[in-house]
């Protein structure tokens, strides 16, 4: 490793050479070095766990690294503390935007450097200072609304404005649609737009492909925490980002298998929520894997939610085996034979301090006692074989499942409704937050389910997955239906453009 | 599309208005009415005397407002109460001024403040369970220096004129309940670490990423929560003629806290306010107050308290229908 | 996703404390250790403490606490609190007292209160489960409630007092409290009972798992298909009936009822819960370590007797006693 020395300031605004983090039993980060050049939209790309957030946290000053350097604007920069890292002029945005829901937009913004005149707020200049940001990037809300009145978009908007004022170098976004709609999402990367031409340096985490195309120049991909590649986004094409974020061919990831189709399970006629869901309807056979796709807010996840019993549907009708049902809570759901699998695994579908087996057992307890007893060694062996099915990777049954990684959390949620005869599995979001090679055994998984004569709605934001997995896709945006297609008929465009359709 | 709905908000309809404002209304129209029926209530002296009743318990309910709003829990006010009402009307009966001991209050005050932040803070203990451990010690500590016998105290104006005084017809103590009122009204709305206090409070998480120092926040609200019973306990004694020697800790610190429950539901976010806090304490106090004036007996105080304590809540709650999971543990 | 990053800060700075074998023991064993320890130096100073018949004394004047601890705990593992357990226990034993005093029988001595229990623990059920009144609030108005239904049956907080009855009326009755059975005294049988069977009610059934889950993620167990609102508000059912049957049983022992005496208990029991909790393994609240809780917090209040000491030390000693045990139950939870 050569000295570290000041660098020329020059067309490098931030420079990292060599960054190692280890982890008690991993390398996170292996000799990454990353180039961000003055005034460019520089995207962060790679899996879960390709090492993206510890870099982004080494960079901010949240972790320290335990080898390599760090230069900005030239200099040698040390950061020790966040605190450091946005005096160097480095400012973040957080996936989830963390704001105050009961505070207004302008202390929300100035949370943390208030103004004071006098010792007391100086609510005035606050408020000035926040209008006048918030018309740099045209938003649509005033300093003084309320952050729980506003929308995820605007909360958006008010992080980036809280970021702009502390009058970064460079501005790191780390995921940042991953809660907003598409129009939304529109709607920032016209700020990202503006932004640039204003002169901010801009550091863009996502691992969307269409996103990254959309709004950087140049992209940074990172696998297993290594640097795969540094790619000029003009001269190059999708597939071939994709070929060096996971080192092998897309196809592979698929183990799609063309199945009999049997009888109708599941019916659902004319639904309605509120006005969430308008008229939905759609049959779902065993041995299926039926796709829906929508964009945040499209009426999806209220759907699953329908289906499953926690929101009561307002109208229209669904059929199990041929027969009318009224699903009135998940307990009855759950008597149907339906299971889901909830898009927020960590607040709704594992319970983080549980040991596997017992999250495991948690649906049906019942089907695993006599009488109310839970039978001790039926419970190990019920829950040994579906962690041996799913390939969970654990130290042991008792060990918590807040300390499985992801992708492993994710099949336990799975698997606790295993142990049950279910049919009907509504999956809403099954790989969010999943490494490669725990999807695939999701995705296998969701094949055995589907071959044992089960049907599957599967519920994604990622299109791609819908098409290398699903047997029909059902486009749906504004609560409504708005195209189905058959394996093999789409395209991420074409889904991507019936599920934005405005109404 | 959030304005739209922000719109929509601004909009509701008379009985959301109702729901939402449900337990202000309910709690004065009782008043009205219950007062309307004896009209010895709204004698001014009576007035008085209620608002002298109700300092108090508003002071007490006032300092777990501070603490709750900086995310903490306190267990311990009530027993703090009783242990400087002690030292207070002990240190009087031993002959020392009026000066002395409301100092001596504000020190114990404090310390069983700093105390109560560092276990929380430091020792990382749940703030429900290490104010309940010093809840008990501290109760112990009064019960050692009474030695289970009430101190009662004769003949000194001085002292007396804290609590029981009048300036025009004004209660003194009403008069210091206004100023510590209004001070942290300002504190808490109009200076960082009051806003701050309230970011700690109401998201952790989003206070932590701006570098708002949660344990700050924590110590400030600990002590000054502290330094209020402290005093307030001095008032107590000389409001009393003394202090009594059985504990009346325990109930002061649930009625305060539900006063602070109470007040949430005058703020549009459900936020905690001082302003609620004392308007619901208020309520609570002068309720005794009226039900006497209407020939209620005493023993049925308890019960109406309760039911009109569970039937305000209601109001709020009925909406949501979540079930009544706490999290201060 | 929402915690990721606290977390990440948490385990990255955890692994250092892992070297220290010593440090680990302490932090895993450290609280039981200290109790014994405890309790031995107590021992030490007074002789008397160890004599098996002061402890068996002790073992049955804390069974009124071993049970409303318990019932305090199935509160507290739906992470919810019962503000209104000791007034349910106190009012049970007055109306036993009561029935007796007015000649009922016997079956009706111990059946008629537990009813009441049942009835108030119900109610506080509805309020917390199905209206969805924070449990806090729901349980101290129902305390407030029943202490004016206790206050306006005694004409403000008589004592009932049994012991002048004649024998034949009062045999059947006092026998639950201070008959035994060989040498051992009935009431230690009978806690035993109810610790066993709480024991598996609260960690070998489908309910008790429920309940667990619902401490300790609510919305994964309603998405589970757990019926939460009745797992959530049994807990509150089995309370009542525990703290009922305590209020009975010290009524049987001490022969008399004095209204709001049992209020004092509230603190106590959160004390044992608290301790029980540390004890465990998984940080969970749990029976048995909750009745070792119960019968620690007696043999201190036992020692303090023994000492001559007052009421002040007993509540300075159980005070400082939490505090230690939860700074060291803190450090054990940090780690995992």
């Amino acid at each position: 490793m050569a000295e570290p020395k000041n660098l020329e300031k020059g067309d490098l605004i931030l420079r990292c050479a060599g960054i190692v983090k280890r982890f008690p039993g991993s390398l996170a980060l292996d000799h990454v070095d990353l180039e961000i050049r003055r005034g460019e939209v520089h995207a962060l790309f790679g899996q879960n766990g390709a090492g993206k957030s510890t870099l982004v946290k080494v960079i901010t000053g949240v972790y320290a690294c335990d080898e390599g350097y760090i230069y900005i604007d030239g200099g040698l920069a040390k950061l020790a503390n966040p605190r450091d890292a946005e005096q160097a002029g480095l400012s973040i945005i957080h996936q989830d935007q963390q704001l105050v829901p009961q505070f207004d937009v302008k202390r929300n913004v100035f949370l943390g450097r208030e103004l004071t005149k006098g010792g007391f707020l100086d609510f005035r200049a606050m408020q000035a200072q926040t209008d006048a940001v918030l018309k740099r990037i045209d938003a649509d809300f005033s300093s003084h609304d309320l952050i729980c009145n506003l929308s995820v978009g605007q909360r958006e908007q008010v992080a980036i404005a809280a970021a702009l004022l502390k009058q970064p170098k460079i501005l790191i976004l780390d995921e940042p649609t991953a809660s907003l709609s598409r129009k939304e999402a529109d709607k920032l990367f016209e700020i990202i737009r503006s932004l640039r031409e204003q002169g901010v340096t801009i550091i863009y985490i996502s691992h969307h492909f269409d996103e990254i195309f959309e709004v950087s120049d140049r992209i940074t991909v990172l696998r297993d925490g290594k640097k795969a590649a540094t790619l000029d986004v003009d001269a190059c094409s999708k597939s071939e980002v994709i070929r060096v974020m996971i080192g092998r061919e897309v196809s592979q990831l698929y183990p799609k298998k063309e199945l009999e189709k049997g009888g109708v399970i599941l019916r659902a006629e004319n639904l309605c929520f509120e006005d969430r869901v308008n008229g939905v309807s759609f049959e779902l056979h065993r041995g299926e894997i039926l796709g829906i796709a929508g964009i945040l807010g499209s009426g999806a996840n209220e759907l699953a939610m329908n289906l499953f019993g926690v929101n009561k549907i307002t109208g229209g009708q669904i059929f199990l085996d041929n027969q009318a049902v009224q699903i009135r809570s998940p307990q009855m759901a759950k008597k149907m034979g339906i299971a889901l699998i909830p898009e927020d695994r960590r607040n709704e579908g594992a319970a983080g301090t549980m040991s596997v087996k017992e999250n495991l057992s948690l649906a049906f307890a019942k089907l695993l006692s006599v009488k109310g007893w839970i039978k001790k060694t039926r419970e190990r062996q019920v829950s040994a074989g579906i962690t041996e099915r799913l390939r969970i990777k654990c130290a042991g049954m008792d060990q918590f499942v807040n300390t499985l990684s992801g992708g492993n959390q994710q099949k336990a949620v799975i698997g606790k409704w295993l142990v049950g005869k279910q049919n009907v599995f509504i999956m809403n979001q099954p790989t969010t937050g999943v490494d490669v090679s725990s999807k695939i055994e999701i995705y296998k998984s969701m094949t055995d389910l589907a071959a044992e004569g089960a049907g599957i709605i599967m519920i994604s934001q990622d299109f791609e997955e819908l098409l290398g997995m699903c047997d029909r896709i059902l486009v749906i945006a504004n609560g409504r239906i708005t195209k189905t297609f058959n394996y093999g008929e789409a395209t991420e465009h074409t889904l991507l453009a019936y599920a934005t359709v405005i109404s | 599309m959030g304005s739209d709905k922000s719109k929509m908000k601004s909009r509701v309809p008379l009985g959301s208005i109702l729901l939402q404002k449900g337990t202000a209304v309910g709690m004065i129209g009782l008043i009205l009415i219950l007062g309307i029926r004896s009209p010895a209530f709204f004698e001014l002296n009576n007035l008085m005397d209620v608002l002298k009743q109700g300092c108090v318990l508003t002071l007490i309910a006032l300092s777990q407002t501070i603490v709750l709003i900086a995310g903490g829990f306190d267990m311990s006010a009530g027993a703090l109460l009783q242990l400087t009402a002690n030292l207070a009307a002990g240190s009087i009966a031993g002959g020392r001024g009026t000066a002395f001991v409301l100092i001596v209050g504000l020190a114990a005050g404090v310390l069983a403040g700093a105390i109560n932040s560092l276990l929380v803070v430091q020792l990382k203990i749940p703030a429900f369970v290490a104010t309940l451990g010093m809840m008990l010690a501290m109760s112990g500590v009064a019960l050692y220096y009474n030695e289970g016998r009430a101190i009662t105290l004769y003949d000194k104006p001085a002292f007396f004129f804290i609590g029981q005084g009048y300036v025009g017809v004004i209660p003194f103590l009403f008069i210091i309940l206004l100023v510590v009122l209004a001070a942290l009204h300002l504190f808490l709305k109009n200076t960082r670490t009051g806003m701050q206090m309230y970011a700690v409070g109401e998201n952790e998480q989003a206070a932590q990423l701006r570098g708002i120092s949660r344990k700050k926040a924590l110590y400030t609200a600990f002590i000054i929560g502290g330094a209020i019973v402290g005093v307030t306990g001095v008032f107590q004694a000389s409001y009393n003629y003394g202090a009594s020697a059985v504990s009346t800790g325990m109930d002061f610190l649930l009625n305060a806290l539900a006063a602070a429950l109470l007040g949430t539901t005058y703020s549009k976010t459900g936020e905690l306010s001082v302003i609620g806090t004392s308007i619901s304490a208020m309520f609570i106090s002068s309720l005794s107050n009226v039900l006497i004036c209407n020939g209620v007996s005493n023993l049925l105080q308890p019960g109406l308290l309760g039911m009109i304590l569970v039937a305000s809540v209601l109001l709020t709650v009925v909406k949501k229908r979540e079930i009544g999971q706490i999290t201060i543990f | 996703m929402k915690h990721n990053w606290a977390e990440n800060l948490r385990t990255a700075g955890q692994d250092n404390n892992r070297k220290f074998h010593f440090a680990g023991f302490i932090r895993e064993n450290g609280v039981i250790l200290g109790m014994v320890l405890v309790l031995i130096v107590f021992g030490l100073i007074n002789h008397k403490f160890f004599a098996v018949k002061n402890l068996v004394n002790v073992l049955n004047q804390s069974s009124l606490l071993i049970i409303m601890s318990i019932g305090m705990m199935f509160a507290m593992s739906v992470r919810a609190v019962d503000l209104s357990i000791a007034q349910i226990a106190d009012i049970s034993g007055l109306l036993a007292a009561l029935l007796l005093l007015n000649k009922a029988p016997v079956w009706a001595v111990f059946l008629v209160p537990l009813l009441f229990c049942a009835a108030a623990g119900l109610i506080n059920c509805l309020l917390v489960s199905y209206l969805g009144v924070p449990s806090i609030i729901a349980t101290l108005g129902s305390m407030l409630i029943i202490r004016s239904i206790e206050l306006t049956m005694t004409n403000g907080a008589e004592a009932q007092i049994l012991f002048t009855l004649p024998k034949k009326v009062t045999k059947a009755f006092f026998f639950f409290g201070t008959g035994s059975i060989g040498p051992i005294p009935f009431l230690i049988i009978f806690t035993a009972i109810v610790v066993s069977a709480t024991h598996f009610i609260r960690h070998k059934t489908v309910l008790g798992r429920e309940m667990d889950a619902i401490g300790i993620q609510v919305r994964v167990a309603f998405l589970s298909g757990i019926n939460v609102k009745l797992v959530f508000g049994s807990a509150f059912i089995i309370g009542s009936i525990l703290s009922g049957i305590s209020g009975i049983a010290m009524v049987s022992r001490t022969g008399s009822a004095v209204p709001r005496s049992v209020e004092s208990y509230l603190m106590e029991c959160f004390v044992s819960v608290y301790l029980g909790m540390i004890l465990s393994k998984k940080n969970r609240m749990n029976v048995i370590g909750t009745a070792a809780g119960a019968i620690f917090v007696g043999l201190i209040g036992n020692w303090i007797t023994l000492m001559g000491l007052g009421a002040p030390y007993k509540y300075i000693i159980n005070g400082v006693i939490i505090l230690i045990a939860l700074s060291i139950g803190a450090m054990k939870k940090s780690d995992c």
